[in-house]
């Protein structure tokens, strides 16, 4: 037999003996070791769809962050359940999504807020069993915005007409190219108070404080970790490290291996992400949708 | 056992030959196999780097690299026993011959392989080549092989 040949055919079998214990390791998803997995929760969330692109910064989509959580809560190796969440929060749906699917876990999970964990990203940290957070995270900030950018100013000064055709009078309340009017606002204010309302009682709930303390913390500011603490918002001040150290006491296993789920983000998914931003889904979005989305940042 | 008589000494072959043929072979094999586990590494331990830098232990990681080092063993031996050569060795034109048979035997060529998943333990067995001459390592002293350049006769 030729030489080369014979080499193709040992490269190809050794292929082939790697691809099948490959598949058998990853398709059992055990990995052979007991742990505890991290996820990140980075960005802010919605609910599917478009979550990379570079011009919008990252985003975590709720059907694919929920999947995954179910996941891990089916694999008998994972004992428990890290989130490391760095996000200013996002979508009502979306935050109240994952909320649901945290609670829904079999097994112990903290929620870790590293740099900001606010609005609807607390909304999330708090359906978990424990809150860590750094002293100077920033976390609370628990309230409802619909703020958008109405035009029809600037519209008429350069002479261009909102032609209205709509059937159903509120059909096009909310759209940037008129002004509200007063019952509209109103309409538009109720929906809003409603949405924090359900906020504030998942928040309550979800902590196990009393409703009417949480509304009194719920106008919207947000809070250092440590003044947190204080409010009974977070459970302990520390880092990811502090919260494996203290899953694992809880858990009585103490050679747990700590394994970091890590979102992939394909380059194909980036320029599909920018594309499909580009042509205008992120500018209808940010119009129209309701966000629950703290906008406040601190550069250091 | 019938010894077999080279007809000439050794041609040497040179030491750099024999050292980027198992460069490219290793690279290859090692190419190959990490192909399928690539997925492995990315989803238990975000990357390959933290393999080597997590400083955890596990299990799994222990059963992928036994699997590995067989792998590159299996390569070698068999290669070398059916053909004589590697496609390192095909490419510098270099090739492992026996001095006890015609034919290199399975055992001859496990022994002499055994170390070449291990390169430092492979670097130690070649020292045996500058200390004792004959172009040999050790292991080849005991698997009664060699590797010579082409064109040598056996008789």
């Amino acid at each position: 037999m030729n030489k080369w040949l014979t080499a193709l055919i040992v490269i190809l079998v050794i292929y082939f003996i790697a691809s099948f214990f490959a598949f058998f390791i990853g398709s059992r998803d055990d990995g052979f070791v007991d742990r505890i997995a991290v996820l990140s929760l980075e960005g802010v969330i919605v609910t599917s769809g478009d979550s990379a692109s570079f011009l919008r910064g990252s985003a975590v989509s709720s059907k694919d962050f929920v999947k995954e959580l179910k996941a891990l809560d089916a694999d008998a190796k994972v004992k428990g359940i890290i989130i490391e969440i760095d996000s200013p929060g996002g979508t009502a749906v979306a935050s109240n999504e994952i909320a649901d699917a945290i609670r829904n876990l079999n097994k112990t999970n903290y929620a870790v807020i590293r740099e900001v964990g606010a609005s609807g990203a607390y909304w999330v940290a708090s359906a978990s069993d424990k809150i860590f957070a750094s002293s100077l995270s920033i976390t609370g900030s628990i309230g409802v915005i619909a703020s958008y950018l109405q035009f029809s100013e600037l519209f008429e000064k350069y002479g261009v007409e909102y032609e209205r055709l709509v059937a159903g009078d509120k059909k096009d309340i909310g759209s940037p190219f008129r002004e509200l009017n007063k019952n509209e606002r109103n309409i538009l204010q109720k929906k809003l108070d409603l949405m924090h309302e359900i906020f504030i009682q998942e928040v309550a709930e979800n902590r196990g404080l009393n409703v009417s303390y949480v509304k009194g913390l719920s106008d919207g500011e947000f809070y250092l970790g440590k003044e947190a603490l204080d409010l009974g918002l977070v459970d302990v001040l520390g880092s990811r490290e502090d919260a494996v150290e203290m899953m694992k006491e809880e858990l009585g296993m103490d050679d747990l291996a700590v394994v970091e789920k890590k979102r992939k983000i394909s380059l194909t998914d980036v320029l599909l992400g920018n594309m499909a931003y580009n042509f205008g889904i992120g500018f209808a979005k940010g119009l129209s949708e309701f966000e629950l989305e703290n906008k406040f940042e601190i550069v250091a | 056992m019938k010894r077999v008589k080279i007809e000439s000494k050794f041609q040497a072959t040179p030491l750099w030959k024999r050292f980027f043929s198992y460069v490219v072979d290793i690279f290859l094999i090692n190419l190959i196999v990490s192909i399928p586990f690539a997925g492995y590494f990315e989803s238990r331990f975000g990357g390959v780097r933290d393999v080597f830098f997590g400083g955890k232990s596990n299990g799994g990681l222990l059963i992928v690299s036994f699997l590995i080092l067989f792998l590159i063993l299996f390569y070698f031996v068999i290669m070398e026993y059916k053909t004589g050569q590697t496609i390192g060795s095909m490419i510098f034109g270099i090739y492992a011959i026996s001095l006890i048979g015609k034919n290199m035997a399975f055992g001859q060529a496990f022994i002499r392989n055994i170390l070449m998943p291990f390169p430092i333990v492979l670097l130690i067995d070649s020292l045996y080549m500058i200390f004792k001459g004959g172009n040999r390592r050790l292991f080849e002293v005991f698997s009664a092989t060699a590797v010579v350049e082409k064109g040598v006769v056996l008789k």
